[in-house]
């Protein structure tokens, strides 16, 4: 797809741009795939540090994502936006994070050598992350989480929510509604009834 | 509770149905304790997740995730890219004196000018070279192949902490710039390099002979040595395919060799490409520069500068 040009052609959509950089990048454009990363790394890096926690393994995982995105990219199919399709990767790839975490939980190493960064350690601790937010989120299953993240913080619409999870939109609409309540329970900004503390302690679909 | 309740909770709190709807379904709701406290929480929760700020990466994150991704793309694409060497005997026919006045120049360089405050009045521009060179010290472990973490770890490492935002951004801009364009060696100083094809991964370093000579000719000029010192380990770093950067075998290939840096992925002047690995030996003192055929890392050539 050509990129609009001429005063009669009509813009092109966030999604056309992407399907387009998406097209070159496989056709060989070095440039157009760098596109695509400066366009969508903040949101992904978004995602996988509300899903993760922390930010040394929240750059890994949007590394991860953009290193399966110029491996794949040529699998991607335009039916869907690319944004779709660049979040399941994201989420996918925090789920194996968290399943790598889960496993070295007992591991007390860093598992990175990257320095501090101080304006890293500034903005984590002036941003929205605040260690009850932070922890509140994490708390949470990271079905649940991984749900609440997308829609209500990337603002996505429950159905493309569920096809960025791959699940069905029921599910979804489920997972942010019980997630939202744990939130709300954990953050004790709202009264929290006895009756309802473990009325959501199951798995997340059940 | 009934999904059908679930749905009309999500709703009015989402402010997704108004009018009759939703005084029908606050009517419904208002019957059950259980659904006015569901939709408080629900209310509640969207509040607070409304003033969360976006979450941005810093410069010096974005900066890593860019070289680091441009790394990864090198390694993805040299295996197409490399030409290996067809005969040795055309080692013998290189001119490898340009080769060892780079390497000797650049570790004098990142060695005397923190010193002598040639680089602005800080080590930054030192610690970025020494942080995008991928090195080898002989008293750590050696390791056969580079892996990703290890990629992280060299060029992401302790000694990164200096770098400043300006030189991370400087460095993305660079890697954002298409290869023809000189724009990153472009204000004051006159230096110039072809950073080559960056898509096929090796660089012409010829050029490299007229950066030296620049700065060699600058002889104090901090901004022109600066920028010199920066676009040849810019290149350098954006040269180097740590997976095959045959550091290990080169270890093997220089008895009495204490530490190794990759000088890149080189095209020589006879048009052959290969991994150029910079020895050096007690005193940081140049011991000898080898040459590795890209796609085996087997020593193709070698040079030892000449004595006093």
């Amino acid at each position: 797809m050509a990129p609009a040009t001429g005063q009669n052609a009509s813009p092109m959509s966030d999604r056309d741009i992407d399907i387009d950089l998406v097209e070159r990048y496989v056709g060989g454009d070095l440039e157009a795939f760098d596109k695509l990363v400066s366009r969508h790394q903040s949101r992904v890096f978004g995602i996988c540090l509300r899903m993760l926690k922390d930010r040394h393994d929240a750059f890994d995982a949007t590394q991860d994502t953009f290193v399966t995105l110029f491996r794949k990219a040529d699998r991607y199919r335009a039916e869907a936006a690319f944004t779709t399709w660049l979040y399941r990767v994201t989420t996918n790839v925090c789920y194996d994070h968290l399943r790598r975490q889960q496993r070295n939980r007992s591991d007390s190493m860093p598992d990175h050598l990257d320095p501090a960064d101080p304006q890293a350690e500034d903005f984590y601790a002036s941003a929205d992350l605040r260690p009850s937010i932070e922890e509140a989120l994490v708390a949470l299953q990271p079905e649940f989480r991984a749900a609440v993240i997308l829609v209500d913080l990337e603002g996505l619409a429950l159905e493309t929510a569920a096809e960025t999870l791959g699940v069905p939109v029921g599910t979804v609409k489920s997972r942010v509604f019980r997630g939202r309540k744990l939130l709300a329970q954990q953050l004790g900004n709202l009264r929290q009834g006895s009756t309802h503390q473990n009325s959501d302690t199951p798995g997340p679909d059940s | 509770m009934h999904r059908h309740d679930q749905d009309l909770i999500m709703a009015l709190a989402e402010g997704t149905i108004s009018g009759t709807a939703a005084d029908e379904a606050r009517h419904e709701i208002e019957s059950c304790q259980q659904c006015r406290l569901d939709l408080e929480m629900q209310v509640g929760a969207r509040s607070w997740l409304a003033e969360a700020r976006p979450v941005e990466m810093t410069e010096i994150e974005t900066a890593r995730l860019r070289r680091n991704l441009d790394v990864e793309l090198a390694h993805e694409r040299s295996p197409a890219a490399v030409t290996p060497s067809k005969s040795s005997q055309r080692w013998a026919k290189l001119q490898w004196g340009p080769i060892v006045s780079v390497a000797a120049v650049l570790i004098a360089v990142v060695l005397v000018a923190p010193q002598l405050d040639l680089l602005g009045g800080s080590d930054d521009s030192a610690d970025v070279a020494a942080t995008i060179a991928l090195t080898d010290r002989a008293d750590a472990p050696e390791s056969a192949s580079v892996t990703e973490d290890s990629v992280r770890s060299s060029d992401g490492g302790a000694r990164d902490q200096g770098a400043t935002a300006q030189e991370m951004e400087d460095l993305t801009a660079a890697a954002e710039a298409p290869a023809e364009d000189d724009s990153f060696f472009a204000g004051t100083t006159t230096v110039a390099a072809t950073a080559g094809d960056a898509a096929d991964g090796a660089l012409a370093f010829t050029s490299l002979t007229e950066i030296l000579g620049q700065l060699q000719a600058a002889d104090g000029n901090t901004e022109v040595a600066s920028d010199a010192l920066q676009n040849l380990t810019y290149l350098s770093f954006r040269a180097a395919v740590p997976p095959i950067n045959c550091l290990a075998e080169s270890a093997e290939a220089v008895e009495e060799s204490l530490e190794r840096s990759v000088l890149g992925f080189v095209e020589l002047e006879d048009g052959t490409d290969a991994i150029v690995i910079v020895h050096y030996g007690s005193g940081e003192v140049v011991t000898a520069v080898v040459a590795h055929d890209p796609a085996t890392c087997a020593a193709i050539g070698s040079v030892t500068p000449e004595g006093p």
